[in-house]
């Protein structure tokens, strides 16, 4: 790695004139778990390297008096996991950061190189596109807001452009006092996977009047080439208690709507099988809390 | 010496110098007490066997300290590495190492022409030091490079041209058994054949009132130590060459080494480094001719430490194994044949394959009394690579097949679990399958053990309400395993010397590779001369300063090497008490060492102040101690007496299913194990969670997927290994009473054989909780969940 030029971007600005300098040759870096496991294997060798760990716009975690939640680019799974205000507001993401990998992995990795890594098994990713949250890229012409559920396009391939980074993460207050969210995982092992996982995040609000479910956000991890937003499940639902009849139409929705990819692990209809049992589960939890009662799955 | 390295004074160079151990004893017993309270005071106790000693080198290891082959470095040392074969199977057309031998730091690049014309190998010296003509893995070493960095030797590497013919590789037993199939060994694809028979099975499958019949399957297992294979080699200014090595047999490579290379032995010295993991994976032929013949070919220190994905898909294996089995039993639960056949997947080379194939076939039903018996055994050889020794040697696999069938039995008859190994096994006077006759045998004990507790969490399970898709269930498994080498000689030797300062030297053969023996061994030997176990140092792995007593491997170390400790320590003592009795002129019967203390007559002195009277001639009081127990096995039918004695066992688990999933998580193990006296009982419950946590991974996520002869996982992200929240933190460890008669102190030894249990168990406590009877290991949850799918005909 001889001659890799590191470096360290005190604002957004900064990392963007780098990018715009180094003209496609750099490479953003925040924990760099992802990016140091690729120059280790042989598969990137940069030649430059712009630090956004430490850029000012990119830190903090904020929480308005209605909900609304920004979250920096370089906030790490840690950050997130023990933040009681957004354990408060939104129990989903500290549950999905808290299972992430192991203690290394969460206090370097950070949500934005989650994002922009993209890959199809991340748990960020699927809970922001539940979340229906968006995205601001800091870019040469300023600043533009892109929605998470328009940002993954293909196989590691992001609406992110070549000099542009990510600076937060927004997400809009709860449209209900009645809102659940809930986030559940499948891997076969209790940590440290990641390579098979699947993964569900569920956002709901729930009728007190007649207990169906309206408002669903529904992200998922491991269900095919980017992380999957998987909207005629979340129509298959819309609007129906969490009944028998309604899991049966979500698992007919998400069967047509997600191509998990077969791996050394499980085959592809295993994974769409897990998909189906652990949204199920998810969206359970995610009633209760929004106030549905209901016994433990 | 041109060198960092510098050897510190008679004692073992892995684990620091002996201030530096002192000082590591303190602390940890400070640590260890404040855990559990005050331990034993050892002191200036006579007798230390039995009692939970800490381990000197834990504290080394935690903070980082321990000197790995892969931390040591020496002044001008290249590092090398391997090229290896790009095919499984393929003619070596040409070789040319001229480009890389011009790229920038390369000090030598090896060859096949620079390797001489002798074979490695462990049992028998099949395989080339590098290829010459002819790979047969994906993997095999071609060429060794060294560099100035580790960076420039692997981008030469990169440089050197191979032109290879592709042969037909074959990838399984039945392909290379099949007619017309490519040859990939000289002598034929049969890597060994094995055939042992007693009794009448036909008659025997008459007799049963039930016969079973399954086919099981088990994938290929790395060992997964953590310390990847490293050495480093380097001529000393004596002219000996000096390999410093991770590795369970430090002797064996020592004598490899003076015949490949073709000098005397006292011109070689193989030392072992700490060594970061083992279970078999270390016995075998890594760095250790490579790096010898560079350092000879550059005249500087040379080290060479694998990449994890070398471990992965150069370093030997377990074998994958189909076994296909009969067993017959009458209506209330005793056995009347078994009819077994196993087959084989040994990989490229032999390595071990040998050892694994003769214990499966020795072991092939035990630990029960089937008086009718027939097990058939082929290895073949493939284009893989080579499979050899691990943890078990085969039995874990061999177990997987018997107990799953013998719960399945029991189901059958309506039996307890427990009840139908009680009325068929091992009980002392019994004969073995090979005829031999056995003595102190506490199979029943650890069924007893068990049993309570089963029937408690039995009860409790059936009374607790089911939540959601979670089912719970227990299973059970035992086993029997047979002590050291399976049907040869294998002595283990041991010296013990003193100095005029009360230092007390224990020289043992066998090596400690992260079990703890050394402790184990000081305490039989401390405990046998009469001295503190405190002033006795172990000096083990290194082939100069101790007699070859075979490789630390088969669970052989306690009672092999402890029983030459215990032999010496006794010599010791009686030499010593001489050697007082001498310059005091009493007589010799008068002088009693014991407990630290010299008495003669109604006088007392201090081992020390003893040492100190005889100062003058202790160099000449060296104890000696061999024990060499008279085993013999025909090699073919195993018929004899292959083993010295049995370690038994049996192990409850408690299991959780996710049905809706097909996940199963371990949640709690009862371990009743016979294993004679237990020499040191922290270092033996070490044994069993660990054993227990590697069960565990070969039971549901362990495999080494394979594709047209090249290992696609060669790494930690795709080849999973429990995790800390994985292993079931409820290990309960038993102990049952027992004393085997031959054992020093009536031990035998535990290593082993604590992961043989745990896949069985766990199969059978799935049937227990779901009634599906899994049939394969890794117990992935895709295919549980296709047997339960099964059970509820959703599918065909
Ligand atoms: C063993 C292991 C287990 C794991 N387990 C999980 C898991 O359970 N769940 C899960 O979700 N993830 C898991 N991961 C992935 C891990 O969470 C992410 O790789 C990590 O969070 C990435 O963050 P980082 O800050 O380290 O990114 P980096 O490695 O620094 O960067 C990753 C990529 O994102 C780009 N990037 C980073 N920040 C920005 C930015 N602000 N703007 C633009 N581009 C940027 C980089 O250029 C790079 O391409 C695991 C990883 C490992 C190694």
């Amino acid at each position: 790695m001889s001659g890799c030029r590191f470096t360290v971007a005190r604002t957004a600005a900064e990392a963007v004139a780098g990018l715009a300098e180094a003209d496609g040759e750099a490479h953003i870096i925040a924990g760099g778990v992802a990016l140091v496991l690729l120059m280790n294997e042989g598969l990137l060798q940069p030649s430059w390297l712009i630090d956004v760990s430490r850029a000012a716009e990119l830190q903090g975690i904020d929480v308005a008096d209605d909900g609304a939640i920004r979250i920096g680019a370089a906030v790490t799974h840690r950050e997130v996991a023990a933040s009681a205000r957004l354990a408060s507001v939104c129990p989903m993401l500290a549950e999905m950061a808290a299972e992430i990998a192991c203690g290394r992995v969460m206090n370097r990795g950070t949500v934005g190189g989650s994002i922009c890594l993209a890959d199809p098994q991340g748990d960020p990713p699927a809970a922001l596109l539940a979340l229906d949250a968006t995205f601001r890229l800091a870019g040469p012409e300023g600043g533009r807001d892109v929605a998470a559920r328009d940002f993954f396009r293909d196989l590691y391939v992001t609406a992110l452009t070549e000099n542009e980074l990510l600076q937060h993460v927004r997400i809009a207050p709860p449209p209900t006092a009645h809102r659940g969210t809930a986030f559940g995982k499948y891997a076969a092992r209790q940590a440290m996977d990641y390579a098979s996982t699947v993964s569900a995040a569920v956002s709901l609000a729930r009728d007190p009047a007649d207990g169906s479910m309206s408002d669903i956000g529904l992200g998922l991890g491991g269900c095919g080439t980017i992380p999957v937003w998987p909207q005629k499940t979340e129509a298959a639902l819309r609007g129906r208690r969490p009944d028998t009849e309604a899991f049966a139409a979500m698992r007919a929705a998400l069967a047509e709507e997600t191509a998990p990819i077969g791996d050394m692990l499980y085959s592809a209809d295993y994974k769409r099988h897990v998909a189906a049992v652990i949204l199920e589960r998810t969206i359970k939890a995610a009633y209760r809390r929004a106030g549905g009662g209901g016994p433990d799955p | 010496m041109s060198s960092h390295w510098t050897e510190p004074e008679g004692e073992k160079f892995a684990l620091g110098t002996l201030a530096e151990q002192a000082h590591w004893k303190r602390e940890y017993r400070r640590i260890v007490e404040g855990v559990r309270g005050r331990l034993p005071d050892v002191g200036d106790a006579g007798g230390t066997v039995g009692q939970p000693i800490p381990r000197n080198d834990a504290l080394y290891k935690v903070r980082g300290r321990a000197r790995y082959a892969a931390n040591i470095e020496m002044e001008g040392m290249l590092h090398a590495c391997f090229v290896r074969s790009e095919h499984p199977h393929a003619r070596i057309l040409g070789l040319d190492t001229s480009k890389a031998e011009k790229a920038p730091g390369v000090r030598a690049a090896l060859t096949a022409a620079d390797a001489g014309e002798e074979l490695i190998g462990t049992l028998v010296a099949d395989t080339p030091v590098l290829a010459r003509d002819r790979v047969r893995y994906a993997g095999e070493a071609i060429a060794a490079i060294a560099a100035d960095t580790p960076a420039q030797a692997a981008a030469a590497a990169q440089l050197v041209a191979v032109e290879y013919e592709p042969l037909p590789a074959i990838l399984t037993p039945e392909e290379a058994l099949a007619e017309g199939a490519v040859e990939i060994d000289p002598e034929g694809n049969v890597l060994i054949a094995l055939h042992n028979e007693r009794g009448d099975i036909e008659a025997g499958l008459a007799e049963a009132d039930l016969v079973l019949e399954n086919d099981y399957a088990m994938a290929q297992i790395e060992h997964c130590f953590l310390e990847p294979p490293a050495g480093i080699a380097f001529v000393d200014p004596d002219g000996v060459l000096t390999v410093m090595v991770c590795t369970q047999y430090p002797h064996y490579h020592h004598k490899q080494i003076a015949r490949v290379l073709g000098r005397p032995m006292d011109k070689v010295r193989v030392v072992q480094t700490v060594v970061g993991g083992g279970f078999g994976g270390k016995m075998d032929n890594t760095v250790e001719i490579a790096v010898a013949l560079l350092a000879l070919k550059t005249e500087r220190p040379v080290r060479m430490v694998y990449t994890r994905e070398e471990v992965f898909t150069a370093t030997t294996k377990r074998h994958p194994m189909k076994v296909k089995q009969r067993l017959g039993a009458t209506r209330d639960g005793k056995f009347t044949a078994l009819d077994a056949e196993y087959l084989l997947d040994g990989g490229a080379y032999r390595s071990y394959s040998i050892t694994v194939s003769g214990r499966c076939v020795i072991h092939a039903g035990m630990p029960y009394m089937i008086p009718n018996l027939r097990v058939d055994l082929t290895t073949a050889f493939t284009n893989h690579v080579p499979c050899g020794a691990m943890r078990s040697f085969g039995i874990v696999k061999t177990a997987f097949a018997l107990e799953c069938q013998i719960s399945e039995m029991a189901e059958r008859l309506g039996l307890s679990p427990i009840e139908i190994r009680r009325r068929n096994g091992f009980v002392d006077g019994d004969t073995t399958a090979t005829g031999q006759t056995l003595h102190d045998v506490g199979l029943l004990k650890t069924l007893d053990a068990l049993e309570p507790i089963y029937r408690k969490r039995k009860a409790e399970i059936a009374a607790a309400p089911k939540v959601g898709s979670l089912r719970r269930g227990l299973g059970v498994a035992c086993l029997g395993y047979g002590i050291g080498y399976s049907g040869v000689r294998n002595p283990s030797t041991a010296r013990i010397r003193v100095d005029g300062e009360g230092t007390v030297t224990a020289y043992c053969g066998t090596p400690d590779i992260g079990t703890g023996s050394d402790m184990s061994l000081a305490q039989i030997a401390s405990q046998a001369a009469g001295v503190s176990v405190n002033r006795v140092n172990v000096v083990s792995g290194d082939s100069t300063k101790t007699d070859d007593s075979g490789p630390t491997s088969a669970s052989r170390t306690t009672y092999f090497s402890g029983n030459a400790a215990l032999i010496a320590g006794r010599d010791f003592r009686r030499r010593f008490e001489a050697a007082v009795a001498g310059k005091l002129r009493a007589p010799a019967d008068r002088v009693r060492l014991e407990a630290d203390t010299v008495t003669v007559d109604n006088e007392a002195m201090s081992f020390k102040e003893a040492c100190r009277l005889v100062a003058d001639e202790a160099p000449g009081i060296v104890g000696y101690g061999k024990f060499d127990p008279d085993i013999e096995a025909d090699i073919l039918t195993l018929k004899g007496n292959p083993y010295p004695t049995y370690t038994f066992a049996t192990h409850l688990v408690e299991i959780e299913i996710d049905e809706a999933l097909g996940s199963l998580a371990l949640a709690r193990v009862w371990a009743a194990h016979d294993a004679g006296t237990i020499v040191n009982p922290i270092g033996s419950e070490g044994q069993i969670e660990g054993g227990v946590a590697q069960g565990l991974g070969q039971a549901v996520m362990e495999k080494v997927v394979r594709e047209n002869g090249y290992v696609v996982n060669p790494h930690y992200r795709d080849y999973l290994l429990p995790g800390a929240k994985d292993v079931p933190l409820d290990i309960e460890c038993i102990f049952v009473d027992n004393y085997d008669r031959t054992g020093p102190y009536g031990a035998k030894g535990v290593a082993e054989v604590s992961l043989i249990p745990i896949p069985a168990a766990m199969a059978a406590a799935v049937a227990d909780a779901s009634a599906v009877r899994p049939a394969r290991l890794p117990m992935e949850s895709e295919y549980l969940l296709r047997l339960i799918e099964r059970r509820d005909g959703a599918k065909p």
